[in-house]
């Protein structure tokens, strides 16, 4: 059951990042690109805990860093999802998962995301970050990542639960 | 509170694995090939993936078809009228399929006129924005003949240089990336400079190397092809569309209008060899208003990229 979890994750992870390259970037969609990827780690964060948030925003972060056309720094995108992560998982954990926190840490992973990453990335060296854009790319960021929260997160929910009958999850 | 700790300990063996690994890719300071290392690594893994989800989702989308500069050839339309059929009794056309024969014909076109050899590719992926960086995944690599730093165009102008290549993909850095520099001249004279991209979608910067040039809006520039670079000369950039500073001003640059759009990318071609002479400005399509231009030199009949057209006709520039 173990192995069939980690399966199920990755798999979503791999089928948001290519969703998200190679069909959603092509939108052209004005500021940043609607992050598929993030959503999906807040749905497994908030429906799995802070451990599964944690691993998965590292791993769909590494993705992210590695796969093609990515210029970026490696690792970095791991460093910054896999906090979202871990942090969506913990809230989840302790309080009421319910939408409203969904939609909220997906909303706000994405702004600290944006921002921190623009951050980090100038602060090791990356010549391309331009600050005069980062507002506009979290803003459109925020609303991109309100708008698929609100779709693809209960879909996530909805497939851990249909593929592990846990009777301690109960979330 | 031993769930507490593993979980606390896990966070942390990850965020150290992530440190980790940015800090070991600050160290390589091979910063243009990705070959090796874990990027080129995956890219071998995720290339074909992308690739493959490209393939299957294409066919589903619906995309309007640009005809527009065809309007006032009439024989030319007949002629993909007739090819257009010819390709519906094979499999079916669509809408897609004709736009990318045109964008593949143009293509094909600027490779006759400046005498280069391409290799065509799609466009499986793009970077995401919030990263910063303009970059876009081919589906041809090494095995389709592809090499680092080779140019890329599209029968607009020049796209971007190859940043890394694997067996069946390859990673382009388009040239309104901020990292990007093009030699670039000036039509119609010698006046030559460096044009870097600002990571703006439409705006390029072009800083002349003699300060007193005499450089003005409408000014279209082409690749400048230093002997032994990365572009070859020839290739349409962009038009300039306002000059800042005053003539003798260190700081004076002028703004550049890519000829290519790069949100609406999908087919084009890696320059894989150059023309052993310049084209100088023959690649570049002839003004509309008249003016003493430079006649298109007539690409022969042996030219290895060209198709059925032995000289070029007038197609419309970009923006």
């Amino acid at each position: 059951m173990t192995a069939l979890r980690f399966v199920l994750a990755g798999v979503l992870l791999l089928t948001a990042l290519m969703l998200e390259l190679v069909v959603v970037a092509r939108w052209s969609l004005p500021g940043a690109t609607p992050d598929l990827l993030l959503v999906v780690v807040v749905g497994l964060a908030v429906v799995r805990g802070p451990v599964m948030g944690a691993g998965a925003g590292f791993a769909g972060g590494l993705m992210l860093d590695v796969a093609p056309p990515a210029a970026g720094i490696v690792g970095l995108n791991a460093l910054l999802y896999c906090v979202a992560g871990f942090l969506i998982g913990r809230v989840a954990e302790r309080t009421e998962p319910t939408a409203v926190l969904a939609l909220t840490s997906a909303v706000l992973a994405e702004i600290g995301i944006i921002v921190f990453g623009a951050a980090l990335g100038g602060l090791l060296g990356d010549d391309r970050v331009a600050w005069s854009e980062v507002v506009g790319l979290a803003l459109t960021g925020a609303l991109y990542a309100l708008v698929l929260a609100s779709l693809v997160v209960p879909l996530v929910i909805w497939l851990v639960r249909r593929t592990e009958p846990d009777h301690l999850l109960l979330r | 509170m031993r769930d507490n700790r593993r979980t606390r300990v896990i966070f942390g063996v990850l965020l150290l694995l992530a440190v980790t690994l940015v800090v070991l890719d600050l160290r390589d300071s091979n910063a243009g090939n990705d070959e090796g290392g874990i990027r080129g690594f995956a890219t071998r893994f995720f290339g074909p993936v992308e690739t493959a989800v490209y393939t299957i989702v294409t066919p589903v989308r619906n995309v309007v078809s640009s005809i527009g500069t065809w309007g006032s050839k009439d024989d030319r339309i007949s002629e993909l009228e007739a090819e257009n059929a010819r390709l519906r009794g094979e499999l079916a056309t669509t809408d897609f399929d004709r736009n990318r024969l045109l964008e593949l014909d143009k293509l094909l076109r600027v490779a006759g006129a400046g005498q280069y050899r391409v290799v065509p590719a799609r466009i499986v992926a793009i970077g995401p924005a919030q990263g910063f960086a303009w970059t876009v995944t081919l589906d041809a690599g090494t095995r389709d003949g592809i090499k680092l730093d080779q140019a890329v165009v599209t029968g607009d102008g020049l796209v971007g240089r190859v940043l890394s290549v694997a067996p069946s993909t390859s990673t382009v850095l388009l040239v309104v990336d901020a990292t990007s520099t093009v030699g670039g001249r000036v039509e119609s004279s010698l006046q030559i400079g460096f044009v870097s991209g600002l990571g703006k979608e439409s705006e390029l910067s072009f800083q002349l190397r003699d300060p007193f040039a005499n450089i003005k809006a409408g000014d279209r520039l082409v690749t400048f092809g230093v002997k032994g670079g990365v572009y070859p000369p020839g290739i349409p950039i962009g038009t300039i569309t306002a000059v800042k500073g005053t003539p003798g001003q260190l700081t004076r640059y002028a703004a550049v209008v890519p000829f290519v759009d790069p949100s609406a990318l999908d087919l084009v071609g890696v320059v894989v060899s150059a023309s052993r002479t310049d084209p100088r400005d023959s690649v570049l399509p002839p003004r509309p208003t008249p003016s003493p231009a430079v006649t298109p030199t007539p690409a022969p009949s042996a030219s290895p990229g060209g198709t059925s057209s032995s000289s070029p006709s007038p197609t419309s520039s970009g923006p």
